[in-house]
């Protein structure tokens, strides 16, 4: 059992009402955030304040993936409406910019991997996945090699599940080390969390304002949406207790979500 | 899927695969006659309870270069419209597979006022999810609520059930579709 009685914690971690505190007060400060996506507009007026620490894409060149300087671009504007929703909830969180979805929204495999890799070489600490990798056996492996880096090296991954039923077998959100997020029916900011499918916890992530490329704003619903606003979460916790790894967050980001209930769920 | 056991999985592949070999075959102006009156039925229901003004199924061409129209209610007038793969969100959707919602849809520099111009209309909110039959993607279910002038106000949008809905719609008619091919293929008389 890892939390003690409210106000004695173990050394280096929290107890229940620490968590919940850092959650509500954390601001993000010293935790990096990479958004695995389509990049990220750095010029957008609602990330005038945002912190981007890397601006990178990655392309595939007569055969090989090439890494390339993005510049603050963002090829469709997935990437700048994910790091608005992060900005939101965690504003000092540092972001990295990772572009492998191409302005058709689409990605490839190895591509993905190569980004992955590169954000955890450069030291982030959250891999916000607003994507998701149909559930074929076929695709299985080259997911889970990077998702096991990841966990072996500390990033927590958070990854948005399918747009239209959490049980569809995605990569990586169905893997049981990921922070698997589904869509909550709901205008509250709580994050809400279920024990009984690999896919956890869940979030608002319909009709949301969000931050598009040209400077201006969409009403977008979908996963993609929900899942920045676990990853925001989870640099806020980690603002406050830096160490926590993987294992741990599934358990204490649990701890400070409410629990879910039917009323959330968008199907009827 | 037909059942696991072992003395009928050998005819399952090959059922699966003349599926998809029909399903390959079939153009935009084939696949017109294959929904028929219950996936009429089906879309105007759906249509009705999601609050859309129109829904569309789009079928690939042959060469994956474009979008057809196939179907739409309330008003076929629009069947036949071709839009090509590299335009709109409908395309957006058939590419990355994955289902889209968009309320305030014209502010989306992505989104095709192709349509809009020819159809004097304005989109006002979006969703459009993957169709598929014989086991591919074949096309995309689209819907949309419409405002009359850019400046009129906005209909009440989407949210993520009337997006559940549609898909679920594409998989019924996914299935109608498939069954519709075995019998032809097959020869049997119902």
């Amino acid at each position: 059992m890892i939390f003690q009685s409210p106000g004695t914690s173990l050394k280096g971690w929290p107890s229940l009402d620490e968590a919940r505190e850092a959650a509500r007060s954390g601001s993000g400060a010293g935790v990096r955030v990479a958004v695995i996506d389509s990049g990220v507009e750095q010029s957008h007026p609602r990330l005038a304040a945002l912190k981007i620490r890397d601006s990178v894409g990655f392309e595939e060149v007569d055969g090989l993936v090439k890494t390339v300087e993005n510049e603050g671009h963002d090829s469709y504007g997935h990437g700048t409406a994910v790091a608005g929703i992060i900005h939101e909830v965690a504003p000092e969180a540092e972001i990295g910019s990772f572009r492998v979805i191409d302005p058709r929204s689409v990605s490839r495999t190895h591509l993905i991997c190569a980004g992955v890799r590169e954000a955890i070489d450069r030291g982030y600490h959250i891999l916000n996945c607003s994507f998701g990798c149909r559930g074929l056996a076929k695709f299985i492996l080259p997911h889970k090699e990077w998702a096991d880096e990841a966990w072996l090296r500390g990033a927590h991954i958070v990854a948005a599940c399918s747009n239209t039923d959490s049980r569809e077998a995605e990569w990586p959100s169905h893997f049981a080390s990921v922070i698997g997020v589904d869509l909550a029916e709901t205008t509250s900011d709580d994050l809400f969390f279920r024990h009984d499918q690999l896919v956890s916890f869940s979030a608002r992530g319909e009709n949301v304002e969000v931050a598009w490329i040209g400077g201006g704003v969409q009403n977008q619903t979908g996963t993609s949406f929900a899942a920045p606003r676990v990853s925001g979460m989870i640099a806020r916790i980690l603002s406050v207790y830096p160490d926590i790894p993987p294992a741990m967050m599934h358990t204490i980001l649990s701890s400070v979500s409410e629990p879910w209930h039917p009323g959330l769920n968008s199907d009827w | 899927m037909i059942t696991p056991d072992p003395f009928l999985s050998e005819h399952s592949a090959a059922v699966e695969k003349a599926l998809a070999k029909a399903a390959a075959s079939i153009t935009p102006g084939d696949f017109r006659g294959l929904i028929g009156d219950p996936g009429g039925s089906m879309m105007r229901a759906i249509m009705e309870v999601v609050a859309a003004d129109s829904i569309s199924i789009w079928i690939a061409d042959l060469d994956e270069a474009n979008l057809v129209v196939t179907h739409t209610e309330p008003d076929p007038g629009f069947v036949g419209w071709s839009q090509s793969l590299n335009e709109g969100l409908t395309s957006l959707a058939y590419a990355s597979e994955q289902s889209l919602c968009e309320n305030r849809v014209y502010l989306n520099a992505a989104h095709s006022k192709r349509v809009d111009e020819a159809l004097g209309q304005v989109t006002a909110a979006m969703i459009v999810t993957p169709f598929y039959f014989g086991g591919s993607l074949q096309g995309v279910i689209s819907c949309v609520q419409l405002k009359a002038s850019p400046d009129a106000p906005d209909a009440a949008g989407f949210s993520a059930r009337s997006m559940n809905r549609i898909r679920r719609l594409s998989t019924v008619l996914e299935r109608l579709v498939n069954y519709r091919l075995l019998i032809h293929l097959y020869g049997i008389e119902l």
